[in-house]
């Protein structure tokens, strides 16, 4: 690492990335799967972050775990993998990721429901909801993380809680909700 | 309510991530990927750039479109290659099981490897006669190589102090059938030892070493989809490759990643070239398993003669 006008400049090969996975590389991995929502595409979440942090070792200032987690929690929020062209050719690669879809088992578990709704939400919605949730970020970090307003923030949270309500919500065919206990009444009174 | 869901936010996301540890070597994959995905973009940006200089600029936006689209492709490449990166460290621990066969004399050879990291067993069978068995037995730097002969129930070993030595010194006729995939592989990730990525050893022969360098050293594409013994499977084929005859074709299952097959598939129109074809299987290291690896003991009764003799 180099000092370059007062500000860390990190140098392609002095970006010790193998020593910060050595030491926090369990946590990094944990929001990763988080954030994706699978553990596969939780490693290729937090491996697309390693290789832009390599594709721009200049903006590393003097913390190298911050700026590799903005970088993650920022791919999350951006749909990392629709942007390029070949997104839409992995899924008949990748047949795990069908993994997202509900099941039909009877007795899916409450976590697991709310886990894979979090699976559909948008990305933008999904990053907020873990970071405000999972990590217990404020309203402020989240949006500072996410290079958003806080305001953004706010309405990300309040429609990704709703929509995770909607979309945990089963078919009528397969009984009654996991989520039936949490439904607000004023929702049963306007039916 | 909000609250509530948002508990169940944090316990579901707590379950999902619970013992979740950052897989060894995933610094050095993106390094590697980093690169990869740089050769790539440099290529598609010099096409385009030549493109660009001769037929300016209606070719140059046609160009463009292609340097977007090699991109993406290589986007693709990468995560597959890197998935099967990622299942081969993973598996490290296993036993890989190859298995081929090839005609010879009127009848069939099928010869069947067992290894792991502690040395590697391979066993020769002819139909209706008994088979012969050769491997090597890697301990603290050093390698033993150990043939056993069925017919005459006789076994040799020949120990050397280091394994990195011996690559001249053993005779081809221990696991005859890795020595020429070896060869083969070697002339297919060629380019990558010019360019200074040091190859793995000839002579104890590890499929996961010598694929974890095809894979690594940039040569692999994906072509296509199909099934490999009833199993789902992506197809890599090696491109680029020249001084060799035939194509390279890796299949790796579509869920776990892990190869399946390797197959060296005669180009069209070279005669004198038979397809050569390896099946993969990962083998959890059980004790059976771990023990149709290892070519020491040599079986009870056995006789010891001299090596070479």
């Amino acid at each position: 690492m180099a000092e370059q006008g007062g500000r860390a400049v990190h140098s392609r090969q002095a970006l010790d990335l193998e020593g910060l996975l050595a030491q926090r590389g369990d946590q990094l991995m944990r929001a990763a799967i988080a954030l994706a929502g699978c553990r596969q595409e939780g490693e290729d979440l937090l491996q697309a972050a390693l290789e832009r942090v390599l594709r721009r070792p200049r903006r590393v200032d003097t913390d190298l775990e911050g700026y590799l987690r903005r970088t993650m929690y920022n791919l999350a929020a951006d749909g990392w993998r629709r942007r390029g062209n070949w997104r839409r050719k992995l899924p008949a690669v990748a047949v795990q990721a069908a993994a997202g879809a509900p099941d039909a088992t009877e007795g899916v578990d409450l976590r697991d429901a709310i886990v894979r709704a979090l699976r559909l939400l948008p990305p933008q919605q999904r990053a907020v909801i873990v970071l405000r949730y999972w990590e217990q970020r404020t309203e402020t970090e989240t949006a500072a993380l996410l290079g958003c307003s806080v305001g953004a923030v706010k309405s990300a949270a309040s429609r990704g809680l709703q929509r995770l309500r909607e979309l945990a919500d089963p078919l009528p065919d397969d009984g009654p909700s996991p989520l039936a206990p949490l439904r607000a009444p004023a929702t049963k009174e306007r039916r | 309510m909000n609250e509530d869901i948002a508990q169940l936010v944090r316990a579901g996301l707590d379950e999902l991530t619970d013992g979740a540890t950052v897989p060894s070597g995933l610094a050095a994959r993106a390094r590697r990927q980093h690169h990869r995905r740089n050769a790539a973009i440099g290529s598609a940006v010099t096409a385009t750039a030549a493109a660009v200089a001769v037929i300016a600029v209606v070719a140059a936006s046609l160009a463009a479109g292609s340097a977007r689209g090699r991109t993406g492709r290589a986007n693709l490449d990468a995560v597959i290659i890197s998935r099967a990166e990622r299942a081969l460290d993973a598996g490290s621990g296993d036993v890989v099981q190859a298995s081929s066969s090839s005609p010879f004399n009127g009848t069939t050879i099928r010869v069947t490897s067992w290894s792991d990291s502690a040395g590697s067993r391979t066993q020769l069978a002819v139909a209706g006669q008994p088979p012969q068995a050769a491997g090597y037995v890697l301990h603290r730097g050093s390698v033993t190589f150990v043939t056993v002969d069925y017919r005459s129930r006789t076994w040799q070993q020949m120990s050397l102090p280091d394994a990195k030595l011996a690559s001249r010194a053993v005779p081809a006729a221990v696991a005859p059938i890795q020595i020429i995939f070896a060869r083969e592989l070697q002339s297919v990730t060629g380019r990558c030892a010019a360019a200074g990525q040091s190859r793995p050893s000839l002579i104890t022969f590890s499929w996961a070493a010598y694929i974890r360098h095809m894979l690594g050293c940039g040569v692999l594409k994906v072509a296509g989809h199909g099934t490999v013994d009833g199993r789902a499977a992506t197809k890599l084929i090696a491109v680029g490759l020249v001084q060799v005859p035939y194509s390279a074709v890796l299949w790796v299952d579509r869920s776990s990643y892990l190869p399946l097959r390797l197959a060296f598939v005669p180009l069209k129109g070279v005669a004198g070239v038979t397809q050569m074809q390896v099946d993969l299987r990962w083998l959890r290291p059980t004790r059976p398993n771990l023990a149709m690896a290892a070519i020491l003991p040599a079986p009870s009764g056995f006789r010891q003669t001299r090596w070479g003799s």
